[in-house]
């Protein structure tokens, strides 16, 4: 026992000796919540949300997600720009708990899959949405709104719910890394619009409003169009992703609110002429939240069902900027002898591919 | 606390095999996956190979065999040898490439050659406890490991994209081959079995059996799994496992990382224990041959994490096979062939 | 043991009373009175305290002033005490000048006649013991209120009366060479495997100490793996929990002096069950086991956890955990490794010092402790609020297991230490050592991690799961590897 004793001591004691550790106190961390990119002229600004542990005047803060402060980094690179906060810190640099990385429209050109080199070799969780923004990144997510300051939780939140109403399909970095680099898909990530609005003489409220009004069609090859929330409701149903979605429906009478709900979507791919021919059929259960006086019920069900198809329709011309239906995936999955037979590049097909598609509502 | 006459149920011998394997499979680097479908059907394949090449030392140990090292008479010295040169560089492997994935995801906590004495220290102790302490503490840890694994699972934050699914093509062929070599080579098992089996009580084929039937569920459904959830980004993460634990996030826990290091780490040095208690069989003190196999899997590991050499290579294939060849295949032939001679006067 | 020289008893009364004084020493306790018994002189010799004046004057004074016989001869009055009148509960005839003195530390009293070569012992103990009173160490709610007794006999009749079987056997010995200390083995006839009753019995005629005072030089002759972290003997001052693991199978020891009684086979598991579990419905007793599982590893591992997470791997701390610890760690001085070694340090010389002090004082330190720790140490940024917490939560799930704490008060520290220098890496390691120290461990061929591994279903119907009816059976028998 006494030399049991004696041997854990000596590995204990070496341990401790040999500086073969790299310990940070937690109080010596900065932990960032929300990344956002502009370009400067150096390279890169950017702007990190950060947990301010201490207020100015040295007392302890509130510790919550809503006592930060943003920091501003300039570098050649996202390495150099993390660098640069950690001297203006003195502290080691958290990405762990990073709730969104925000990139400025400006930087469309840059190319993506430089930054997804850092986000990998980063601490950041592979399950974060990278979204793009109108304007300033540094502005987005210092912003002050009608809600409250804009922070990670609120920028995330407001990014997931436009996701979870199928107006934005999700853009997680996995996601991007997936289909950018290995399956040559395009990809429609969501842009964060901060609008000024005029609110006269109340001063009460700020007069900024963001959300998420449009994507960004991104290609292995490079930025493509924008489209609108639309083409992007559209997209999500064409790749089976579309769960609720809000529509407003136009009716002799005027113009209803609808909830869909519950949609299943089937995609079927067959190989017709030499032509892929993508069906897909939507089931889904709908409500009308409000309707204007003496609309018919069956009128607004298919109405819904001609606005679903026409936002389907809006999603078909996303078709030319890149393989936005996972065409090459359905390919591999259900006709991998023609995928071989065109080399597995669907770059040309994908122009040509037809799209049919049924829509059917039942009440809620 | 050595035992007198240590013994050990299929069962408990049955998940020694497996937390083998899956040892094997966390520090497996996935540095090149192209689908995995085939890496499913070449798992299949070398089970069969595994189910066949396993039935000399099933046999012999299903026919009443308690030595099978000690058949081989004058030879069994040598043989004896065998295994624990085989075992030390195998567990030398094992902890440089522990060591490998502790520098690249966790380099802040613990330098590989701290990690790698830590590991033999650890193991020399556990193997020094005995065979019985090593498989009753092998349950707790896989139950803890299948625990883990279902809860990350259910907190994974990844949709099942199952367009994944590739079917097999004729391009898959060579890549199904590879793989399936690969993974007949990480088929020590069948040598540890002829080492362990004579602790067995009873069951030699269940735990053979068994063994192959559960490695391939839980080998199948983890690369479905990645498959279906990670893809191909599995090629930036590396480790499979871990992989699936990076993608894993709860309001309780925030990430599954660290969580799973400590999983694999407990794993790590008791699958080291295990080696260690194989490699030191010749020796005749059990206090001594531990602390010398233990120093020398330490050494063959740092030396190994330093020239940059992973057991996980190609060239280190041949050696993990022809391994497997002689001292699973060859020597339980002679065993039996040895046997029988010894048992045919006595029929007579 | 020491062999001993025996001295045979002179025929005269002085001598004899010299042989017995000199054995003692001259020692101030050893009390002579004189007398005689129709014109033969006798004595009686007692311990001072040792023995009941009041038993002494009506048992056998009364008797031997009664005893009248014309020209009685020394032989006549001798065979009266020893054989023909019954004076006592017990009595026995001595030979040597050894015998009377080890008779004398019972509590006998000796009668020597002039003229005789040997003494009387008669019974007649006496002295001062404590009442029957509550299990303090392990109070209950629903179970009984009396605990096991210093004096073994009463301890062994406290037993009796729960078990009225004849099946439940009470095996005397002796042990300690200088102190010659009772002790009794029991258990239960056709429960307990012969083996384990002849290990038992050659155990304790080995034991090498002097003295025995408390259950622990027992318990260290008893185990059998000597590295063992956990011990695979236990102890219980409660008579209920003891009859419960006789019926088990299992043996317990009882010591003169000690009011506990050491148990074994025991199991780790054991040390989750309470009496009270066998009072509830099956599903709230299966609760509160898992509860107190828990216990073990949050007093065990929470802090070496708590400050490995927060040095080495944050991502794994929810995020406002996280923020939180980060806002109030700004303030403290020292690293976290540090300070948390300091709570517990503070920790463990408050709980000493509650256990050492008189109970009166006892509550001080309880203020004192709440006090400096929990206000003045917090408010003057020494040490930060979620520490406290962690330390709180730990202390409070270690009371749960006391039978543990040595255990567990050092895992915890290693876990820091090890946890604070290397992260989750060095808990694992330490995790892992314990882990394969407690399966190696055998007491007397029963696996002390069974029934949980090696699994045994039988068995496990009442170690997390609590069965609908009481516990009994061969459990020893069933887990025995």
């Amino acid at each position: 026992m006494k030399k049991a004793a004696l041997i854990i001591s000596v590995i204990i004691l070496s341990l401790l000796l040999t500086s073969c550790r790299h310990s940070t106190e937690v109080q010596r961390r900065v932990v960032v919540h929300a990344l956002g990119i502009d370009p400067h002229e150096k390279g890169y600004e950017v702007s990190y949300q950060i947990f301010s542990g201490k207020a100015p005047d040295g007392n302890p803060v509130d510790a919550d997600e809503s006592t930060v402060v943003t920091l501003l980094a300039q570098g050649r690179t996202l390495y150099e720009t993390e660098e640069s906060l950690r001297l203006q810190t003195g502290k080691e640099v958290f990405l762990g708990d990073a709730e969104l990385i925000v990139i400025s429209e400006k930087l469309i050109d840059t190319d993506l899959t430089d930054f997804l080199q850092y986000f990998r070799e980063s601490d950041i969780y592979l399950g974060v949405n990278v979204v793009y923004c109108t304007g300033s990144a540094a502005e987005t997510i210092g912003s002050k709104l009608n809600q409250g300051s804009a922070t990670a939780i609120l920028l995330r939140g407001v990014v997931e719910e436009a996701i979870r109403k199928s107006r934005a399909l999700s853009a997680r970095i996995i996601e991007i890394s997936n289909a950018l680099e290995h399956d040559g898909e395009t990809i429609a990530a969501p842009v964060l619009t901060l609008e000024k609005n005029e609110l006269g003489e109340d001063l009460t409220l700020t007069d900024t409003t963001l959300g998420v009004f449009g994507s960004q069609l991104i290609s292995p090859e490079g930025p493509k169009s924008k489209i609108d929330e639309n083409a992007v409701m559209g997209l999500s149903i064409l790749n089976a992703k579309a769960k609720d979605m809000s529509l407003e429906v136009k009716i002799p009478e005027g113009i209803a609110s609808v909830e869909i709900s519950d949609m299943k979507i089937k995609r079927k791919i067959r190989i017709r002429d030499g032509i892929p021919e993508i069906s897909v059929s939507v089931s889904a259960r709908y409500s009308a939240e409000s309707s204007p006086v003496g609309a018919n019920e069956e009128e607004i069900r298919l109405a819904a069902q001609e606005q679903t198809l026409s936002l389907c329709e809006a999603a078909y011309a996303c078709r030319l900027d890149g393989d936005v239906f996972q065409l090459g995936k359905q390919l591999w999955k259900y006709e991998p002898d023609y995928m071989m037979s065109i080399g597995g590049d669907v770059g040309d097909v994908i122009k040509k591919t037809t799209v049919s598609a049924e829509v059917r509502f039942r009440k809620y | 606390m050595p035992q007198q006459k240590p013994t050990i149920s299929s069962s408990q011998l049955l998940i020694l095999l497996l937390l083998a394997r899956v040892m094997h499979t966390m520090i497996f680097r996935f540095d090149s996956f192209s689908s995995g479908v085939p890496v499913m059907a070449a798992l299949l394949i070398s089970t069969a190979v595994e189910a066949v090449i396993c039935l000399p030392a099933v046999v012999y140990y299903s026919s009443g065999g308690k030595n099978l090292i000690g058949e081989l008479g004058p030879l069994s010295r040598v043989a004896g040898f065998l295994y624990s040169f085989y075992f030390t560089v195998i567990a030398g492997g094992t902890a440089a490439l522990f060591a490998e994935f502790l520098q690249r995801e966790f380099y802040t906590s613990v330098t590989p050659v701290a990690a790698i004495i830590l590991l033999a220290a650890a193991s020399a102790y556990c193997a020094y406890m005995g065979i019985e302490g090593l498989a009753r503490a092998g349950a707790v840890v896989f139950w803890s490991f299948i625990g883990l694994f279902a809860v990350m699972c259910i907190v994974n934050e990844g949709g099942f994209n199952w367009l994944n699914l590739r079917p097999l093509t004729s391009l898959d062929i060579k890549s199904i081959f590879s793989y399936s070599i690969e993974s007949l080579s990480s088929s020590w098992w069948i040598p540890m079995l002829v080492i362990l089996g004579e602790h067995l009580k009873s069951g030699a084929f269940k735990a053979a059996y068994g063994y192959l039937f559960a490695k391939l569920i839980i080998i199948e459904t983890l690369v479905l799994l990645i498959t279906i959830v990670l893809w191909r980004y599995i090629g930036v993460l590396g480790y499979p496992i871990y992989a699936l634990g990076a993608y894993a996030k709860s309001d309780f826990i925030q990430r599954f990382d660290a969580i799973n290091m400590l999983v694999w780490a407990i794993n790590c040095a008791l699958v080291l224990s295990l080696y260690v208690f194989i490699s030191q069989k010749p020796a005749q003190n059990r206090k001594i041959g531990v602390i010398i196999f233990s120093a020398l899997f330490a050494s063959v590991a740092v030396y190994e994490f330093k020239r940059g050499l992973r057991y996980n290579e190609p060239w280190f294939l041949w050696f993990k096979l022809s391994g497997i060849f002689l001292l699973g295949i060859l020597i339980p032939i002679a065993a039996i062939i040895l046997k029988k001679r010894k048992e045919r006067p006595a029929r007579i | 043991m020491q062999k001993k020289n025996h001295t045979p008893l002179p025929v005269s009364l002085e001598g004899s009373i010299g042989a017995v004084r000199k054995a003692f020493g001259d020692s101030s306790d050893l009390n002579v009175l004189r007398a005689e018994i129709s014109g033969i002189r006798c004595a009686v010799l007692t311990l001072e305290g040792m023995v009941s004046t009041a038993d002494l004057s009506k048992m056998l004074f009364g008797p031997m002033m009664q005893y009248e016989k014309r020209s009685a001869r020394p032989s006549d009055v001798f065979r009266f005490l020893s054989s023909e009148a019954i004076l006592s509960t017990e009595s026995e005839v001595l030979n040597t000048s050894e015998e009377a003195a080890e008779k004398l530390c019972s509590g006998f009293a000796v009668v020597f006649v002039h003229g005789c070569p040997h003494g009387v012992a008669f019974s007649a103990q006496g002295y001062k013991t404590r009442a029957v009173e509550e299990p303090d160490t392990e109070p209950n709610i629903k179970g009984t209120r009396e605990a096991l007794n210093d004096n073994i006999r009463t301890s062994m009749s406290i037993l009796r009366r729960r078990i009225k079987s004849p099946k439940l056997r009470f095996e005397l010995t002796r042990a300690g060479t200088l102190s010659d200390t009772e002790l009794c083995i029991a258990y239960i006839e056709g429960k307990t495997p012969r083996s384990l009753v002849e290990k038992t019995r050659k155990k304790l005629s080995e034991i090498p100490s002097e003295l025995i005072l408390t259950s622990g030089t027992v318990i260290a002759a008893l185990t059998e793996c000597k590295g063992s972290f956990f011990s695979g003997v236990s102890t219980t001052e409660r008579p209920d929990v003891l009859c419960s693991k006789i019926n088990e199978g299992r043996i317990a020891v009882l010591i003169d002096g000690v009011p506990f009684a050491a148990i074994f086979p025991s199991l780790f598991i054991e040390n989750f069950q309470a009496v009270d579990d066998y009072a509830e419905r099956s599903y709230f007793a299966t609760y509160q086991r898992v509860i107190r599982l828990a216990t073990f590893f949050i007093s065990s591992f929470l802090p070496g956890l708590y400050v490995a997470a927060a040095v080495y791997h944050p991502e794994v701390l929810s995020r406002s955990l996280l923020l939180n610890l980060i806002a109030s760690e700004e303030k403290t001085p020292y690293p976290l490794i540090a300070e948390m070694l300091i709570v517990i340090v503070m920790f463990e010389i408050l709980r000493e010092a509650g256990i050492r002090l008189p109970r009166a004082i006892g509550g001080a330190v309880s203020i004192v402790g709440g006090l400096v720790i929990g206000d003045a140490a917090v408010t003057s940024g020494l040490i930060s609020a979620p520490l406290l917490i962690i330390i709180g939560i730990t202390a409070t799930s270690a009371f749960v297991i006391p039978g543990l704490n040595p255990q567990i008060t050092i895992l915890r520290i290693l876990n820091v230490i090890l946890g604070g220098t290397v992260g989750f890496f060095g808990i694992a390691i330490v995790s892992l050592i314990i882990l394969v120290n407690a399966c190696a461990t055998d007491s007397y061929a029963v696996p002390y991690t069974a029934p949980i591994t090696p699994f045994t279903l039988r068995a496990m119907k009442d170690a997390i799961f609590k069965s609908r009816s009481n516990a009994s059976g061969e459990v020893v028998e069933d887990l025995q590897a």
